[in-house]
């Protein structure tokens, strides 16, 4: 492959990261100074000017990251693995290499031939190698940010590349999506995407619905006229631009082929292209004049300026729902038969391109993607396959190349594979240059007009919620390609596409990227190298974006899935010990051993790849890189940017690999962590998350010599009354883990700073919400058991200590802890959590000789503890129990079941010194209370009724008595009865 | 019994300061009494003010002894620490190193301290610095100057002199009568 054709391929790619870093930029404008910006600013114009004049591969900033590199890690391993020294450059790790290629552009040719001959030697396959490299490239590529623009300035560009590199040469670039693809129809002639494309629509919308075609046709004339309306009728004003274009295209044309004169292998392809791209342009010009003078002849205009809103808004919607049915119909098509149908895609490709409408665009990409999800091949296309068509017709007519003879079966398999390739592969390009036209529509520039998108440039104007919709359309479809079929060619595309819009403003569009990045990492089905890919890809973008990235984006790190076949890493020695050895074994070879090896070597790969599994020697490789390379973007944030807001998810990154380093890199580590904890650090978790990183790493390799990390301490102890504060107390997790590695270890710390450390903790336990009190406690508990002597802290009387305790003492050996004592922990037995008292009641009540017989394990750890008894999405846990039943109401219980139900009296004498007990109150409101004794049948109840029914039968009858009395003595004595009667009413109104 | 003069007082905090670095403002700010350092015969001694004030009444020839006794000035006007001041220096001690209970007698027999009694070393130590040794069970036993930092003490043969002796705990029995 030649290195016009890499250029074109690579231009799609220019505009859109200078764009994007600016705009990742200016967001975080804040927290840059006013002389930064305006750094930045010039630089931008300049990079927008000049760039064709700075040719050369080297990026400034990247020589200045290595030689202030040197300058940091001045440290033992780091100096034995200077990057510069050119004896020991074959020594470094493959990868290192790779990045390092074009830092320099002294070491450039030597760093390639490195690369060659490590092509040679190294086991991977070549197309994971050149995708590095290609990803290398497309990295320089955006930042030299050229300008396409001038196409003068493109000519130089093309004579510097080749002058600066040859051997590029060589570097097949088959994964890397070709623009323009030509496609070759069944009578053998060329034709373009849009050629066939519209060949195909127009059949299609005259066979199939004659009232689309003419709405189409309507919608097309309306959306014309409004921009001939607003541009004051000026229709030809775009031919005219295009031509000039084609003409300048032209004109490139013959230069190009002068020098495609020095390789021989793609001249006719890049022919082709060009000629296609001519043909291209004019191709939308036809189209549109087609419609134009169509539209023209219908005389429609008058009809349509007629059409009320409403209808106008009627039509739209059944435009839409027609192009859904088609959509829906091609996509099924497709999908029962992928084999045979598969040309229905061109169907979407011409709905998708065809309607301005910006829904039905967005439908017909995500169906596409979907169409694409579905009928995706679990395996990697081959690359002969991939090369085949690439080199267009020629190769597949056979010409002078001896093919292998197939059988009817296979032959069938691979046309079709052929053509699923292509149709992906112009899905991808629409992709890219839609996206890379959105972002400078949303920049409000004009877009180059390189490339045809899903929309065209000059149409409508969308608006900018519009275009952002479209644009999280587009990632949408690219996330899930990139999540299903992470296996599939062309991955680098949609690599660099999803982690470059991680950084993207709109926070809708980041998340669904990480999202996509973070469930890649979990389910790698490639074993990792796309994973490798992307941590490379984000590791740039931070790059670019000066590491003022949002820490989410580093967070996703954590979602890594690393198995223990990892070694330890040193992120800036030496990748292994094999490369080493091999070097050693091989100088033995004679001639035709290394022939044969070489043979054997491009068997076994070939035999790899049908295997399509992993070995463990593989993943192991792809692992260790990832997490190099993972571990690189870390210490860079930690050096190059220290208050990047990143810095929190970094920490929690290392914190959580850090049992990966390997003992080399602990100097520096150290070194670095040291510097941070004395100055970058002013928030807990941040400090909790050095802690660990550090006393992991100690644990494991500090080996022979004990030491003893006080600055860590210091830091820690002082920056924990922060814990309180509500936002940080999520971090208690991390605190627990942190505390257990400083202070869980047996006699590892002085015991005047463990009891500093509990009787701290146990004054922030009163401030938490409970569970994160109840797990500290328990952690407190603990650590009475590991040091026995701090128990010292419980003691009230007989203590000896110099002076006085010393709260706000930011040294844990200053305070002076044992002249004070916890009375923090029998405050904290009246806490209204029940599982406070019987911890802190084992707690107050041990003594040495308990201690000892302590089964320390039986208990649940602190963590457990937090986590059982969590509330903080409100209610109680554990949920609140109901009062427990009075004894003697069991009692009572008992009695009734062995008197059978009988009834029985129980009497009760109160007391009166004493209050009334729950049982005394509940008998006295079932007797007194009639409402509820209605309602609850009981033994009382029961007795109850019987005897007021008694009393009330009573009353009735003295009262009948005193009624006859009354109505005899009526006439006689009527004062007599009187107060009588009244007696009468008052018994019955207490009864 | 007298207040140090300014020069007096430069070289007992240089020294004091090789040690405790600069927690000496902690010992003369003190939240619960003020304390200040006298001189009385050539040794400087760490006493409460109160008690100070008392002991003026008596004449300077009978007076012994005051307060803990940090050290003395030898005739060549330079500072000695003596033993009697490791509780303050334990305290606040800026490096510490803990001596395995294998070499503890050795140390308090007045020899150095050699790599292999070496048990733990404070993070960062440089060389030449003042620090104090404790037990492993955190009795502070005397106090030395490091020889190697804490970063070359990685690679150190078990034989090498890691810390040079200055004072321990055991002088209280071998100098008994001087002190």
């Amino acid at each position: 492959m030649g290195k016009k054709i890499k250029k074109q391929t690579v231009l799609p790619l220019n505009v859109k990261p200078k764009g994007l870093t600016k705009k990742v930029q200016l967001p975080k404008d804040q927290n840059l100074t006013i002389k930064e910006l305006t750094k930045y600013d010039i630089l931008f114009k300049q990079g927008e000017k000049n760039v064709s004049k700075t040719s050369d591969f080297v990026e400034v900033g990247e020589d200045e990251v290595d030689s202030e590199e040197d300058d940091y890690f001045k440290n033992s391993s780091f100096l034995k693995s200077n990057l510069t020294d050119d004896a020991k450059f074959q020594k470094l790790s493959y990868s290192k290499q790779l990045e390092n290629e074009y830092e320099d552009p002294k070491e450039k040719s030597k760093a390639e031939e490195s690369v060659k001959q490590l092509k040679k030697r190294k086991s991977i396959d070549d197309d994971e190698e050149e995708e590095y490299n290609e990803l290398e490239e497309d990295e320089i590529y955006n930042e030299k940010s050229d300008d396409d623009d001038d196409d003068d300035d493109d000519d130089d560009d093309i004579e510097n590349e080749r002058e600066n590199d040859e051997n590029k040469r060589e570097w097949k670039l088959e994964t890397v999506v070709k623009k323009r693809l030509p496609i070759k129809t069944h009578d053998g002639r060329m034709k373009t995407i849009t050629q066939v494309i519209t060949a195909k629509e127009l059949k299609e919308t005259k066979e199939k619905n004659e009232k689309t075609k003419e709405q189409l046709i309507e919608q097309v004339t309306k959306e014309r006229n409004a921009k001939n309306k607003q541009k004051g009728k000026k229709p030809t004003a775009t031919p005219t631009t295009i031509s000039k274009e084609v003409n300048k295209q032209i004109k490139d044309a013959p230069q190009k082929k002068q020098k495609k004169k020095d390789n021989d292998e793609s001249s006719d392809e890049s022919d082709t292209e060009i000629e296609n791209l001519d043909v291209l342009d004019r191709d939308i010009d036809d189209n549109e004049f087609n419609d134009n003078s169509k539209s023209l002849n219908s005389n429609k205009d008058d009809d349509f300026s007629k059409l009320s809103e409403g209808e106008r808004y009627l039509k739209e919607q059944e435009l839409i729902e027609n192009a859904k049915m088609s959509l829906a119909k091609a996509s099924s098509l497709i999908i029962s038969n992928p084999e045979n149908n598969i040309q229905a895609i061109k169907e979407l490709f011409s709905i998708c391109i065809n309607n301005k409408n910006i829904v039905i665009k967005k439908y017909s990409i995500l169906s596409l993607c979907a169409v694409f999800k579905d009928i995706i091949p679990g395996y990697k296309i081959n690359k002969d396959l991939a090369d085949e068509i690439k080199n267009g017709q020629t190769s597949a007519d056979g010409a002078g190349q001896p093919k292998q003879k197939l059988s009817k079966e296979i032959k069938k398999i691979r046309e079709y594979e052929k053509k699923l390739l292509k149709f992906y592969q112009n899905y991808l390009v629409l992709i890219e240059n839609s996206i890379s036209n959105i972002l400078s529509l949303l920049a409000r520039k004009v877009p180059n007009t390189n490339g045809i998108g899903f929309f065209k440039i000059n149409g409508t104007n969308y608006s900018n919620n519009d275009l952002t919709s479209l644009l999280q359309c587009i990632l949408k479809a690219v996330s899930t390609l990139l999540i299903t079929h992470p296996h599939f060619n062309f991955r680098t595309n949609l690599v660099t596409i999803t982690s470059r819009f991680t950084v993207y403003k709109d926070k809708d569009i980041a998340m669904m990227c990480l999202e996509a990045v973070k469930s890649l990492f979990e389910h790698d089905s490639t074993g990792g190298e796309t994973s490798l890919e992307v941590v490379r890809c984000l590791a740039n973008v931070a790059k670019s974006a000066n590491y003022l990235i949002d820490p989410k984006v580093v967070r996703v790190f954590l979602a890594m899935r690393l198995t223990d076949v990892i070694e330890k890493i040193n992120p800036f020695g030496f990748a292994s010990d094999e490369a080493k050895l091999g070097k050693k074994d091989r100088k033995h070879l004679t001639r035709t051993e290394k022939k044969k090896r070489k043979e054997d070597k491009s068997l076994d790969k070939e035999m790899k790849e049908a295997e399509a599994e992993f070995s463990v020697k593989e993943q192991k490789f792809l692992q260790t890189e990832i997490l190099k390379a993972i571990f690189i973007l870390y210490f860079r944030i930690i050096k190059k940017a220290p208050n990047s807001p990143a810095l929190t998810s970094v920490l929690e990154g290392l914190a959580k690999f850090s049992h990966l380093i390997s003992v080399d890199f602990l100097g520096d580590l150290l070194k670095v962590l040291g510097d941070l904890i004395e100055n970058g650090i002013t928030s807990i978790a941040n400090a909790f998350n050095t802690n660990i990183t550090a006393f992991k790493t100690i644990k494991l390799h500090g080996g022979s010599l004990n030491v003893d990390l006080k600055d860590y301490y210091v830091r820690v102890y002082s920056l924990l009354t922060d814990m309180v504060l509500p936002k940080e107390h999520g971090v208690i997790v991390t605190a627990l883990d942190a505390l257990q590695l400083m202070l869980g270890d047996k006699k590892q710390t002085a015991v005047e700073r463990v009891a500093s450390f509990i009787k701290r903790l146990s004054t922030i336990a009163l401030f938490l919400p409970p569970h994160a009190s109840l797990a500290l406690v328990s952690f407190i508990k603990q650590l009475f058991i590991t040091y026995p002597q701090t128990q010292r802290l419980l003691e009230t009387d007989s203590t000896f200590s110099g002076g006085d305790y010393v709260p706000e003492a930011q040294d844990p050996d200053h305070c002076n802890p044992f002249a004070s004592t916890l009375w923090e922990l029998s405050l904290l037995t009246n806490h209204w959590h029940p599982k406070f008292e019987p911890i802190l009641k084992r707690i107050l009540s041990y003594n040495e000789s308990q201690m000892s017989s302590q089964h320390v394990t039986r208990e649940r750890s602190p963590l457990e503890l937090y986590r059982s008894y969590d509330n903080s999405k409100g209610g109680f846990n554990p949920p609140i129990e109901l009062p427990k039943e009075h004894h003697l109401l069991g009692k009572m219980r008992k009695l009734k079941k062995s008197f059978k139900n009988r009834e029985i009296q129980v009497f009760i004498t109160p007391q009166k010194q004493f209050e009334k007990s729950s049982f005394l109150n509940q008998c006295q409101q079932q007797t007194s209370d009639k409402e509820i004794q209605k309602q609850n049948i009981t033994f009382d109840n029961y007795f109850n009724e019987n005897k007021d029914f008694n009393n009330q039968m009573k009353l009735f009858k003295k009262l009948e008595n005193l009624k006859n009395l009354k109505s005899r003595l009526d006439s006689q004595k009527s004062q007599k009865s009187q107060p009588q009667k009244k007696n009468t009413k008052k018994i019955l109104n207490t009864k | 019994m007298r207040p140090m003069t300014e020069e007096e007082s430069k070289t007992f905090f240089e020294k004091l300061i090789k040690f405790i670095g600069k927690n000496v403002t902690l010992l003369i700010q003190r939240k619960d009494e003020p304390y200040c350092f006298r001189i009385q015969k050539n040794k400087v001694y760490y006493v409460s003010e109160e008690l100070m004030k008392r002991s003026q009444n008596i004449p300077r020839e009978g007076l012994c002894s005051l307060g803990t006794c940090f050290g003395r000035f030898t005739k060549t006007g330079k500072f000695k620490l003596n033993i009697t001041c490791l509780d303050y220096l334990a305290q606040y001690a800026k490096y510490k190193v803990w001596v395995k209970p294998s070499s503890e007698m050795s140390w308090m027999y007045g020899n150095n301290l050699l790599k292999a009694g070496l048990g733990r070393i404070t993070e960062d130590t440089p060389a030449n610095q003042g620090v104090v040794l404790f037990s492993m069970n955190d009795v502070p036993i005397g106090f030395g100057v490091t020889s190697k930092s804490t970063h070359e003490c990685r690679k150190l043969d078990p034989q090498a002199l890691v810390v040079y002796h200055y004072g321990d705990v055991g002088e209280y029995l071998r100098d008994e009568d001087i002190m």
